[in-house]
């Protein structure tokens, strides 16, 4: 996979601007009637009914909506209009959700790069009535739109707007045309129609993001504070829970093992701040799902690297992959129904409920009456000395394994510097955070390799034990094993690389920097 | 971003008919679309009913100073227009004084490319600089030939022109205004299908309903869909679409 460019990003390469300015307003009955527009403007006969089921898709996490953007979906078709304006900016054939990246028209090209690997889901719906009515110029040509919206979603009404839409070019009568609903009286409303339908769905726009972003106080308990962050963390959980049911979006699963290892990393971090039992308990059945989960986290990474697998290989060769692709595929299919099944059990809701038990509770650990500072800076000294003793013990001679505990030290520590990121001071942390990732993407990079190298192996065994694929397909796999372990010696040196950069002094002195202002 | 040069050396063969009504059926087929106005009569500007003005004029255009805010919508979604402006009969003159004159247009369309799918070049009849301008622009060159001698003589003017400077714009001809009562045309359609491979088989009819569109100041397809002449456009843009293919 290609890296994905950011929102802001594609905005900027594809062209687009964002954030006109609105010209919504809240309907009133006889807008029409009060209307003056000035003379060299009037309204035209000609207008135009809409009615039906009007969609609103976007990732879980508002990809789209994050850009400036909302995708449209109308019995007919499917627009990506900008938020604000309303303009479209491209138009399509009507989707169905969900919808991946590679099963988008080429139209939409646009959005498959925003969205990257998650899914486009429904993010609201409702039965809308449209009236347009278009506002023309002296020579009858259109200058703007005036839309009359009305609809309900799930049987309740949503309050009804009046929008002027913009044409291009046309700035300067859109706003005159604006100016005179607002001088018939009309209210304006804030935001868009999206906001409405999406608040009916009972969601609003970006409320989901799957790093929560706790505000803490420096000074508060610590257990208040990391309890907390439990809370949000929990959240997410729960969240995505559905999803990973209904498999909607691999992503969700992701998420879903992501807020769970932060948990667990918090909890065995800043053990003695909650009553020691009942968190380690929660951690110990964090760790449970987290084993359970891993198998299909694995395979659907293995699915989307098949394209990948496929492009290495020589022509020749490249066929004689697809027994692989059956065989995951498979795989999958039984490993999600052994997560389904873990996640329908009394052990899982049991889970759940601890984990909102210790988040909501208010008993104390030794540690947490302590300050938030104090405690969160100790940990934060504390696995930073861990990773950089483990690091430097790393030379070319250790094994595979130790890189992957330095990788899971790294991780640590991440974890704790994105938990209390709101305590510590922001230009230190951008630092650390900023080195600590390429060290990080480099050990990920490395236990990639490593792991999809011996996993092939494995593989390959398997499927032949099992009938899948024959003595060529496990030819290809091979080939794919040298390209692996080839590159596995690059990552390596690259790993040593970014290692020493990050055990610099510069870093170490912002890491106990962080620790003393945290305190303070 | 594909450009479309609609372009005769001859005038009066339906170039701007020809033009707008493309630019049209691509926008209806939601495919983003603008269509620049090169013409200083400013006849495609008039059927959208947009003021031939451009701010600054060509001069400003060429210096490359924000196309983006110089496009007009029309009254159709995903059809845009840069208009024709009194600057554009002085376009040969602002064009020869640029560093590279025969990129002028070119580099004017360069920022347009991630947001246009197709763009359609509605250009004065003429074999000039400017003419050398859009032949470097576009991709493909869809000339519109009244099967009558005159007309048929521009296009082996514009084959020769074409072939001497090593071009390599496609040219796609097509018979317009083809009046089905004269025995001229009909015998010219024949023979000259016989001679060349690269004529387009959709046929403009002479149609009465196509001069409609001066009065109307609208694309065939949004007031006269089901009539044959309407009818033959979309034939011609599929084709047309077809012919340039995948990029």
């Amino acid at each position: 996979m290609g890296a994905t460019p950011s929102p802001r990003e594609l905005a900027i390469f594809s062209g687009l601007t964002i954030g006109e300015n609105p010209r919504a307003f809240r309907i009133s009955a006889t807008w029409a009637q009060a209307l003056e527009l000035p003379p060299h403007l009037r309204l035209r006969q000609r207008s135009e009914a809409a009615r039906g089921v009007r969609t609103y898709l976007d990732t879980f996490g508002w990809r789209l909506h994050a850009a400036g953007l909302a995708l449209v979906v109308d019995p007919q078709r499917t627009r990506l209009v900008r938020l604000g304006s309303g303009e479209t900016v491209v138009a399509a054939a009507a989707l169905a959700a969900p919808a991946r990246a590679d099963t988008l028209p080429p139209e939409l090209v646009e959005v498959a790069c925003l969205i990257g690997v998650r899914a486009l889901l429904e993010v609201g719906a409702f039965d809308r009535q449209a009236e347009i009515v278009e506002v023309a110029n002296d020579d009858d040509k259109l200058v703007a739109r005036i839309e009359e919206e009305r609809g309900d979603a799930g049987g309740e009404p949503l309050p009804g707007r009046v929008v002027v839409r913009p044409v291009r070019g046309y700035a300067a009568e859109a706003d005159a045309v604006a100016a005179a609903l607002a001088d018939a009286g009309l209210e304006p409303a804030a935001g868009d129609l999206l906001d409405d339908v999406v608040a009916a769905a009972g969601r609003h726009p970006e409320d989901y993001q799957n790093k929560p972003r706790v505000d803490l106080d420096p000074d508060e308990p610590a257990a208040g504070g990391l309890r907390r962050i439990l809370a949000a963390l929990l959240d997410v959980a729960r969240r995505v829970e559905d999803g990973v049911a209904r498999d909607l979006d691999p992503e969700f699963l992701h998420d879903l093992r992501v807020a769970m290892r932060r948990a667990r990393s918090l909890l065995t971090r800043m053990r003695g701040v909650l009553p020691t039992e009942p968190a380690a308990a929660l951690a110990a059945e964090l760790r449970w799902l987290g084993t359970d989960s891993g198998a299909l986290r694995d395979l659907d990474v293995y699915l989307e690297r098949l394209g990948g697998y496929r492009a290495e290989l020589p022509q020749a060769m490249q066929a004689d992959i697809e027994p692989l692709h059956a065989y995951l595929d498979a795989r999958r299919a039984a490993a999600l129904a052994t997560l389904r099944e873990a996640m329908d059990s009394p052990r899982y809701a049991q889970m759940m409920e601890a984990w909102r038990l210790l988040a909501k509770g208010d008993d104390l650990g030794q540690r947490g009456g302590q300050g938030l500072s104090v405690v969160a800076g100790a940990e934060i000294r504390r696995a930073h000395k861990r990773l950089v003793r483990e690091g430097r013990e790393i030379g070319p001679g250790s094994p595979p394994q130790a890189l992957h505990e330095l990788r899971k030290t790294a991780k640590k520590l991440r974890y704790l510097l994105e938990s209390f990121q709101s305590i510590l001071p922001a230009g230190a942390l951008d630092r650390v955070v900023s080195e600590l990732k390429r060290l990080q993407e480099s050990l990920g990079l490395f236990q990639d390799l490593h792991v999809q190298a011996e996993k092939l192996a494995i593989l390959a065994r398997a499927m032949l034990s099992e009938g899948y694929g024959g003595s060529d397909t496990l030819l290809a796999m091979g080939v794919l094993v040298g390209h692996l372990e080839e590159r596995q010696r690059d990552a390596r040196a690259e790993v040593g690389k970014r290692f020493r950069r990050f055990d610099r002094k510069a870093v170490r002195k912002r890491v106990r920097a962080m620790a003393v202002e945290s305190k303070s | 971003m594909r450009v479309v040069g609609v372009f005769s050396i001859k005038g009066g063969v339906g170039k701007t008919t020809t033009a707008v009504n493309l630019a049209y059926l691509a926008s209806r087929s939601h495919k983003r679309s603008l269509i620049w106005d090169l013409d200083p009569q400013a006849a495609s500007t008039y059927y959208f009913r947009v003021k031939p003005k451009v701010r600054g004029g060509i001069a400003k255009l060429l210096a490359r100073r924000e196309v983006d805010g110089r496009i007009k919508g029309t009254d159709y979604e995903l059809l845009d227009i840069l208009p024709a402006d009194q600057s554009y009969r002085n376009l040969d003159l602002l064009l020869d004084e640029l560093e590279q004159p025969k990129k002028g247009l070119a580099h004017v369309l360069q920022p347009l490319a991630s947001e246009y799918e197709y763009v359609f070049l509605d250009c004065p009849p003429s074999l000039s600089l400017l003419s050398e301008n859009i032949f470097r622009a576009a991709e493909i060159l869809v000339v519109p030939v009244i099967p009558a001698p005159l007309s048929l003589r521009t296009l082996e003017q514009l084959d020769q022109f074409l072939a001497k400077s090593r071009l390599k714009v496609q040219v796609m001809p097509f018979f317009s205004m083809v009046d089905r009562r004269k025995k001229l045309h009909l015998e010219t359609v024949d023979q000259l299908r016989k001679e060349r491979g690269d004529l387009l088989k959709a046929e403009i009819p002479y149609a009465s309903v196509v001069e409609q569109m001066s009065v109307r100041r609208q694309p065939l397809a949004s007031f006269a869909r089901w009539t044959d002449a309407s009818e033959s456009y979309e034939r011609l843009w599929r084709e047309v679409r077809r012919r340039l293919g995948k990029k």
